[in-house]
Formats: structure tokens, C-alpha cells, sequence
């Protein structure tokens, strides 16, 4: 194991998850984004090439001073992957990966506060609730699978019947993925 | 071999018992009389013994001439059903009693889901014959959504359709009110769901009087047994495997409805799933 800083503070995962929430206080989203990127297509150049440009930052050079390199950028990028997992959530993080969800929406803010910003706003943003994507019971799946003859009309009526807490236009695009797939 | 013939045995005449026993028997059918072939039901039989149901077959002639009946089972389960007399015109009162006061004797109602093997259009008369590939399909996807929330249910062939059943005492455990009304709309709601076109409308609304047919009894329109069949039986599924002879062959002492194992808990969520809400429960 190499050493972590000038300290001779071994790269542990709690140093790490240290430095990159130092790093996700100031380096921009844009670059957050692309380390997760990288860190996720396991690039290694880009990865070292956003942490170099970021590295000029001196308390960052101060904190990341590492005796090999390449090991340091292979860790962080397991870590960040474990990391990313661990604040995102499963679900979200696959979302993420899709482009369906961006958990960065304030430049000064670090995962965890957006996160939290974000639970506090989940029950009234209804920016929030527009995005959500619709989740469908077993049963309202089955419902779809068994009924994807059927014209979308009769599906409304049909299913508004049974399960009446949907919208229209939630079953609609429920309908046509479900014809799509 | 004919019903006469497939009666007469003891072991049939047994497992119906287990089945007719603490509800209503019905014998419906057809009969030639004076003025020909004419439909006949019997109802308020009380066969709670193999000695009760015989003297009620002998009674009503189910052996004797051109004499073609079935033999139901209420879905409603009865305590202290009162025995009812063979002379006619007093049997009418007992009757007409017996149906004014059928709550008091009701201690609980099975759900049945009929997969019919023919539909009748209401307005044209037409009857439109239902192509076994398509039954056995529904039956199969019924049975394996019941089966995945672990509902004890049992399947059972009607002679030309199927039957799926479960029992009162799984809806008692669990506390559901106005169970003829939730099971109507758990029927129409199986059908919505899972589109299923053997299931004929009339399952969308239940009546306390409602009537079944027996296990192990003899469907004289199709001259095939209302065998209660396990899962293989469905996959593998035969007429042929329903013919009296066949049925005797195999055996079925002690034989029973074959129900699927589950438990009360599996078949709450099955209810709630498919439309019924906490507030149907006491």
C-alpha cells in the first residue's frame, strides 16, 4: 500500500471519501460529472487529466499527495464507484447512469447536501414530481403485458376501473413503452 | 360406462360426501316424464352421509330410465340444514321457509371462478364454442398468478370447462366483509387484468344460492367426471384423462380436491392486488 500524504497517511477508503468531498466542494460540476464519467468507463486518462487540472487547486495538492499515481487514480475510481452508490442509492445511481436523474444541481453544494435538499423538496417540488418516473405495480404491469392489444382509449377506461389512482397520461406512456418493448 | 354405472361405486359416492357434506345438494338436469324430455332441479338435498345421498338418489330416480341429472354443491357452507321431505307439495313449504330464512343457516361462501367451455350471446342466443388451447391457457395463467401469492386454491374440470375454488375459511381467517360482493369484483377484476376470455360474465356477480358442480360427479352433457386435477394433469392436459373408466382406473380413494398449499396471509395480498382495499377487511 502506498502512502497517502506527506503524513504517511495510508490511502484508506475514509481518506479517500475525505478528499473527494473536498474535491466536490470545489472543483465544478461539470467536472464532477465527468470524473464520474470516467470513473464509470474505468478511462483512466481522463480520469487523471480532470484531477490533474483540478490538482492545481492547493489545498487539493496538499491533501492529495500520493507515491504512486496510477494507484491513486485506480482506488478513487473504485472508491468513487462505491462512493457515488453509497450517497446516490442503487436506483438512483442507475438512473444517473441513464441520464434520467442529475443529483448535482448546486455548483457549491456536495452530493450529500443536494441529496438532502432533495428529500426535503421530494413531496412538494413538483419539478420533482413530474420527473419522478412512473413505477407500476406487479399487477398494473401484468394489466399492460396482457392487455397491449387493446387501443389506448380502451385501456384507460379498462384500467381506470380497476386501479383508479392513475393519471391519463401516465397510463399513456406506460401504454406505448409497453407496445415499444 | 355410464353414470349408473360409475355411481354405483362406493369410493365415488365418498369423496362427493366430504364435498356435499355441511352444504346444499342440487340435482339438475333433464328428465322424460309424460309430456317428454323436460329440465328438472332438486334442491335443498341434504347429503352430509353416503346413506342420505342414495336414499336422495333413489328418490329423485337418478337411476331409473332416461334420467339425465348433475349433481352441485351450494357455494354457500350450511349449519343445521333441515332434512327435507320427499312428499312434493310439503317440501314447496319447507322450501319456501328454508330460502326465506338461508341466512340464519349460512356459516360461509366459497369463491369458484368458471372457465366456460361455451358462451352464449345474450341478445342472439348464439352459442360460441371456446377452443381448449385458449381455456387451458387461462386456467394456466390464473393458476400461476394464485399460485405465485401462494393462495390455497384447487383446480377441478367441469366436464367440458375447468373450475379454481378456495375455500371459505381462508376469507374468515382473514376478515373479509361482504364476501359475495368482493368476489365479484375479484372475478371481473381477474378478467380485466388478465384478459381472460373463458371466464364467462355471469362470474362477475355472485348469489347466495349459487350452485357448483360436484367433485367426482358425472357431467351427462359431456359424459366426462368433474376430477379435481393436479398441476401435471393441467400441463398435460386430455379430455380422454376425465372419462369414467379412466378416472376409476387410476383410483381415487381418498384422492381429495388436490389443493395447492398456501396460506391466508398470500391470499389477503392476492385480494389486495387485484383491486380489493384494507377497508373490505373487518
Amino acid at each position: 500500500m502506498s502512502r497517502g500524504d506527506r503524513r504517511g497517511e495510508l490511502i484508506t477508503p475514509q481518506y479517500l471519501r475525505r478528499s473527494a468531498s473536498y474535491m466536490n466542494q470545489n472543483i465544478s460540476s461539470e467536472d464532477i460529472n465527468e470524473l464520474a464519467k470516467a470513473v464509470d468507463n474505468s478511462d483512466l486518462d481522463a480520469m487523471r487529466e480532470i484531477i490533474e487540472r483540478n490538482a492545481q487547486e492547493d489545498h487539493i495538492r496538499k491533501l492529495i499527495y500520493v507515491d504512486s499515481y496510477n494507484m491513486f487514480v485506480e482506488q478513487l475510481s473504485e472508491e468513487l464507484i462505491t462512493l457515488n452508490r453509497f450517497k446516490l442509492g442503487e436506483d438512483r445511481y442507475v438512473k444517473a447512469q441513464a441520464g434520467a436523474y442529475n443529483p448535482i444541481v448546486d455548483e457549491n453544494a456536495g452530493y450529500a447536501t443536494t441529496l438532502k435538499i432533495r428529500q426535503k423538496q421530494k413531496s412538494s417540488n413538483k419539478e420533482y414530481e413530474r420527473s419522478k418516473p412512473i413505477r407500476f405495480s406487479r399487477t398494473e404491469n401484468l394489466f399492460f403485458k396482457r392487455n397491449i392489444n387493446l387501443s389506448l382509449k380502451d385501456i384507460q377506461v379498462k384500467f381506470n376501473q380497476i386501479f383508479p389512482k392513475r393519471t391519463k397520461s401516465s397510463i399513456a406512456t406506460k401504454y406505448y413503452r409497453s407496445r415499444k418493448s | 360406462m355410464n353414470a349408473v354405472e360409475y355411481y354405483k361405486n362406493i369410493e365415488v359416492q365418498f369423496e362427493m360426501i366430504k364435498v356435499l357434506s355441511g352444504r346444499e345438494t342440487v340435482f339438475s338436469g333433464e328428465r322424460e316424464g309424460i309430456n317428454g324430455i323436460s329440465r328438472v332441479t332438486f334442491r335443498c338435498i341434504k347429503a352430509h352421509k353416503i346413506e342420505f345421498l342414495q336414499k336422495n338418489m333413489k328418490a329423485f330416480n337418478f337411476f331409473n330410465g332416461y334420467n339425465k341429472q348433475n349433481i352441485y354443491y351450494s357455494l354457500a357452507r350450511l349449519n343445521n340444514m333441515p332434512v327435507f321431505s320427499f312428499n312434493m307439495d310439503e317440501r314447496k313449504l319447507q322450501q319456501k321457509e328454508f330460502m326465506q330464512n338461508f341466512e340464519k343457516y349460512m356459516t360461509g361462501f366459497d369463491y369458484g371462478l368458471d372457465f366456460d367451455a361455451h358462451r352464449v350471446d345474450a341478445s342472439t342466443n348464439i352459442v360460441e364454442h371456446i377452443l381448449i388451447q385458449n381455456l387451458l391457457s387461462d386456467l394456466k395463467i390464473v393458476r400461476d398468478e394464485l399460485s405465485f401469492y401462494k393462495v390455497p386454491f384447487y383446480v377441478k374440470s367441469s366436464g367440458s370447462g375447468f373450475h379454481i375454488n378456495i375455500d371459505s375459511e381462508y376469507f374468515d381467517a382473514i376478515r373479509l366483509k361482504n364476501k359475495i360482493e368482493a368476489f365479484g369484483k375479484i372475478s371481473k377484476n381477474l378478467r380485466s387484468v388478465l384478459n381472460l376470455t373463458s371466464v364467462c360474465d355471469s362470474s362477475n356477480t355472485y348469489n347466495k344460492r349459487d350452485i357448483w358442480k360436484c367433485p367426482y360427479s358425472y357431467d351427462y352433457k359431456s359424459g366426462n367426471i368433474a376430477l379435481p386435477l393436479s398441476d401435471e394433469q393441467i400441463d398435460n392436459f386430455d379430455y380422454s384423462m376425465l372419462e369414467p373408466s379412466k378416472v376409476l382406473k387410476d383410483g381415487i380413494r381418498n384422492r381429495g380436491l388436490l389443493k395447492h398449499a398456501g396460506s391466508s396471509s398470500g391470499l389477503k395480498r392476492f385480494l389486495l392486488d387485484y383491486g380489493l382495499k384494507e377497508s373490505d377487511f373487518e
